[in-house]
């Protein structure tokens, strides 16, 4: 019978770690993803937390540049809802991508594929695996990294409000641009 | 330009919203079986609202046997729902908290992606809220289709939902709910305690019960269906399976009418109509003499020896040029279930520990392997299987009667003085089994009271002595 | 830090938090949701708590970590039912005292997390877990057991009961409680795609899933591991359920800091 035992003794070092925690944003609402205090880097290679997202309205996805199968349309009927939106209003909403394979999807990587894309003025994120996971358990979206280097995954598009709340999930592979921006605009 | 594509958008969006604000919103017509909501009075469509819970609850599934049932409303069948073709329906399905299992329906009524049933998958202690249109009349079968969906089936998930024609149904006298479904257990028919399901037997198709609404005499007995002579009745009949077809018959009545598989087409005149699993039927007949109407499947081992087996007392006067008096169909000589038992299961017996206990047992095995033809009460019926009530041919000699149960029995015989000419098949029961059932009718229906002991059955199994009919009579 | 921080200051857990966890050796095993032929999954060497965690060590926990109190706890991470099977003594919610030994339930898998996180451990992947499950008493993979799966799927056929932890036979590794007690949470919990609709699950729904059409072969013959995925596909991360509770798993390298064998 195969049965080792230990005893892992450990002193909670994680757990000042964790404690010193950031009074500064703790005025968001209970249901806000900006209570996930993680850190990202952007396509620019800049630090940011998650809550210097806060202010504007968010139209985020959470894909990765290699993918082949939903992501481009994904990507593409999020570049739909924006030009459904009044010039007036964009200044409202941020576009964000958040990668699935932050190991291969470096800033360089990102800002290449912005390029390619043409998403001027969107955000595209790369953090650690397990922010990204967080962030993916805050967000109902499933993920497995499955064979040839591939990840499959919720094809979610997601609107937050200027506080990181949900306000509505769609599908998106098969999203009504015009109904989201709607969305968009007459939301609280 | 793009403003205005934003504005036919929400506008189209609105619209949405008012129509459905528009239909007159309800609650929708619901009935615990075998009860039949009313019919619907309403010419008009309107948004329904259907709340129904999954819970998963131990009930008997027999005397004495419990089972762990997973069902709708706690219930086998579940909620049976009335709706009128062209409503729109909003479903709320919520998990009881003490779930173990997330549940999900698929109702055959929806046109759309599986019935609903990923729209409506919940985890325990939670609900969800979806809506379908119903485009199309008839019986649908609604059921549960969470992985593993055979599971969820077998363990009770599945009821009706009925879908009026805008024109409406031809108003009847009385209408029932009864639901056929089959339930594979680890102990076979009958044995006593809290069953488990066994996923071997369910594969292999080899059900132990096969019950109408959910347990063994759910509609038989105290519980029978009832109507008076001249009433139109109107059954609507479900089959959940999850394996089995049902051959649906009425012994003593013929349909008038049938729903052929719960649809539009209708045929007449019609003794046994089959129900798909997953599928349904609607039978009317109208019922002209009094007495007892059972309720089959008319795999007819599954009526006798698997509990397939409802009744429909009716009441009234006779009418001899209808019917002359005989009550039942000789042709099924039934068999006790016990026959089928496979030696060498390692099932743990429950064994009888005092003349109380026999009793109690003994009248379980009555139930499952006498009754059929002996009759609840051991009046037996006239000319063709004798009484055990009061019975001169059973006090007089105790060990003939063991004898009769370990051999069974052929030829004439005379009980409180009428004669019989049948045979009696050899049960095979077990030697307490045969103990049992013995003390119970000794001591019941004003027999002369006794005991047998399992040690006196063995010792006449090893005697091996069979019984000479008529003897001294 | 990947931790969830709430901007709340909390205190410093003066104490050791010390449980004792099994040495799994890694190896290689076949997923139930991967058809007969594909590729086996292997699982590096881990440990892994012997049981589950309990009403009173959760507690301990919280009074560490008071923003995981039942008061406190933002809606982002968890729902209502949360510690639901608690009750307020004082203004505190805690187990009563019947309860200390019993499972811990009613967690979300935030609160899950958190708790392995600040005693330096994890929760266990699904791979390691169903790893860890698939053993009998005797031997690593019990499925080759005669009655093995039907001893696992008679625990859907039992009401709920509550027990203490610890009580059912150490499996071959020594772990003890994997069936017949509750569910447990899993790390990546989120990565069965599946719809819990079993006649669709055959293949995935790429309507619903960016991937290849043909991911995630279905091969239902193991009833009681299709159970289980079917189970951690109705979840979402924030809910608390009555019957579902955790266990803690951490890296192999952890073994050689603990003491004993």
């Amino acid at each position: 019978m195969m049965q080792r035992r230990v005893w892992v003794i450990r002193y909670s070092v994680a757990v000042l770690l964790l404690i010193i925690a950031q009074l500064l944003h703790a005025d968001f609402p209970g249901d806000s993803i900006y209570l996930l205090q993680s850190e990202w880097r952007t396509q620019d290679a800049e630090k940011i937390y998650l809550s210097d997202l806060a202010g504007k309205k968010l139209v985020l996805s959470m894909t990765y540049t290699s993918c082949q199968h939903t992501c481009p349309t994904i990507v593409s009927n999020m570049q739909a809802i924006e030009n459904n939106l009044p010039e007036t209003d964009r200044d409202n909403v941020r576009f964000v991508l958040v990668s699935l394979m932050p190991q291969s999807d470096t800033p360089e990587v990102l800002k290449t594929y912005a390029n390619k894309r043409g998403l001027k003025g969107w955000t595209l994120l790369s953090g650690h695996e397990d922010d990204v996971r967080m962030l993916a358990m805050v967000l109902d979206i499933k993920y497995k990294a499955v064979a040839n280097n591939e990840i499959a995954h919720s094809n979610l598009i997601t609107i937050l409000d200027d506080q990181g709340r949900i306000v509505r999930q769609i599908n998106g592979a098969e999203s009504n641009p015009s109904l989201m921006a709607g969305h968009l605009l007459h939301q609280n | 330009m793009r403003r205005q594509i934003i504005m036919v958008a929400l506008f189209l969006l609105t619209t949405c919203n008012l129509y459905a604000g528009n239909l007159p919103v309800e609650d929708a017509l619901v009935s615990v079986p075998p009860m039949v909501p009313p019919a619907i009075t309403r010419d008009y469509p309107a948004r329904v609202i259907v709340r129904m819970e999954t819970v998963e609850k131990v009930m008997p599934i027999a005397d004495g046997v419990d089972y762990m049932f997973w069902t709708f409303d706690g219930s086998v069948p579940g909620t049976f729902i009335r709706v009128r073709e062209g409503d729109e329906v909003e479903f709320h399905l919520s998990n009881h908290p003490g779930s173990k299992m997330p549940h999900n329906i698929d109702l055959h009524a929806v046109t759309g992606p599986g019935g609903g049933a990923a729209a409506s998958f919940t985890a325990p202690g939670h609900t969800s809220v979806f809506s379908f249109k119903v485009l199309n009349p008839g019986l649908y079968v609604y059921h549960c289709a969470t992985a593993p969906v055979g599971m969820h089936i077998a363990n009770g998930m599945y009821g009706l939902i009925l879908v009026e024609p805008k024109e409406g149904l031809k108003p009847v006298d009385r209408e029932y709910y009864v639901m056929q479904g089959e339930f594979y257990t680890k102990g076979k028919y009958g044995e006593a305690g809290l069953q488990p399901f066994d996923m071997e037997k369910a594969i292999n198709e080899l059900a132990d019960y096969v019950v109408f609404n959910g347990s063994v005499g759910a509609i038989a007995g105290e519980n029978a269906l009832v109507a008076n002579v001249g009433e139109t009745i109107r059954l609507y009949v479900g089959n959940g399976g999850p394996n089995l077809v049902s051959s649906f018959h009425v012994i003593g009545e013929i349909f008038d009418r049938v729903n052929v598989e719960g649809g539009t087409l209708v045929n007449e005149n019609v003794q046994t109509t089959l129900v798909p699993a997953g599928g349904s039927t609607i039978v009317e007949f109208k019922v002209d003499v009094p007495g007892t109407l059972i309720v089959v499947d008319h795999s007819i081992f599954r009526a006798f020896n698997k509990g397939a087996l409802g009744m429909i007392n009716v009441e009234g006067a006779e009418n001899p040029a209808i019917y002359s008096g005989k009550q039942f169909d000789q042709v099924y000589l039934p068999e006790g279930s016990a026959i089928q038992s496979i030696p060498g299961e390692t099932q743990k017996l429950v064994i009888a520990s005092s003349l109380t206990e026999q009793i109690r047992f003994g009248q379980r095995v009555y139930e499952t392997n006498c009754q059929a033809c002996h009759q609840a009460g051991g009046t037996g019926i006239p000319r063709a299987f004798p009484p055990l009530a009061k019975s001169d041919y059973l006090n007089l000699d105790h060990q003939r009667a063991i004898d009769v149960l370990l051999h069974g029995m052929s030829g004439k015989v005379v009980v409180n003085g009428e004669q019989y000419d049948g045979s009696m098949p050899a049960i095979g029961l077990s030697d307490h089994d045969i103990a049992d059932v013995l003390t119970f009718l000794l001591n019941n229906w004003d027999n002369n009271g006794g005991q047998i002991a399992p040690e006196q059955v063995v010792q006449r199994r090893l005697e091996g002595k069979s019984v000479q009919a008529d003897s001294g009579h | 830090m990947n931790i969830v921080t709430l901007g709340l200051l909390a205190v410093l857990v003066a104490g050791t938090l010390d449980v004792e966890m099994a040495v799994i050796t890694g190896g290689e095993y076949r997923p139930l949701y991967f058809s007969k032929n594909s590729e086996q999954i292997s699982v590096s060497s881990f440990i892994l708590d012997i049981t589950p965690v309990s009403n009173i060590q959760f507690f301990e926990f919280i009074g560490h970590t008071p923003v995981w109190e039942k008061n406190s706890i933002p809606t982002l991470f968890t729902e209502d039912t949360y510690l639901g099977h608690w009750s307020q003594h004082d203004n505190v919610w805690q187990p009563e005292p019947s309860q200390n030994q019993e499972a811990v339930t009613n967690v979300s898998w935030f609160a899950a997390q958190a708790y392995c996180e600040v005693q330096g451990k994890r929760l266990p992947t699904v791979a390691e877990w169903e790893f860890v499950a698939r053993a009998s008493e005797s031997r690593p993979d019990g499925s080759e057991e005669l009655g093995y799966n039907q001893r696992i799927l008679n625990w859907y056929a039992r009401p709920n009961l509550n027990a203490n932890i610890g009580q059912t036979p150490n499996n071959y590794w020594g772990v003890k409680d994997l069936h017949g007690l509750i569910w447990e949470w899993t790390e990546d919990f989120n990565s069965n795609l599946i719809s819990g609709e079993s006649r669709a699950d055959a293949s995935i729904d790429t309507r619903l899933y960016c991937a290849a059409a043909a991911t995630d072969a279905a091969d239902p013959s193991d009833y009681a591991a299709f159970m289980r995925y079917g189970f951690r596909s109705s979840l979402k991360a924030r809910f608390a359920i009555s019957n579902l509770g955790f266990r803690c798993a951490g890296s192999a390298d952890d073994a050689k800091e603990g003491v004993g064998d």
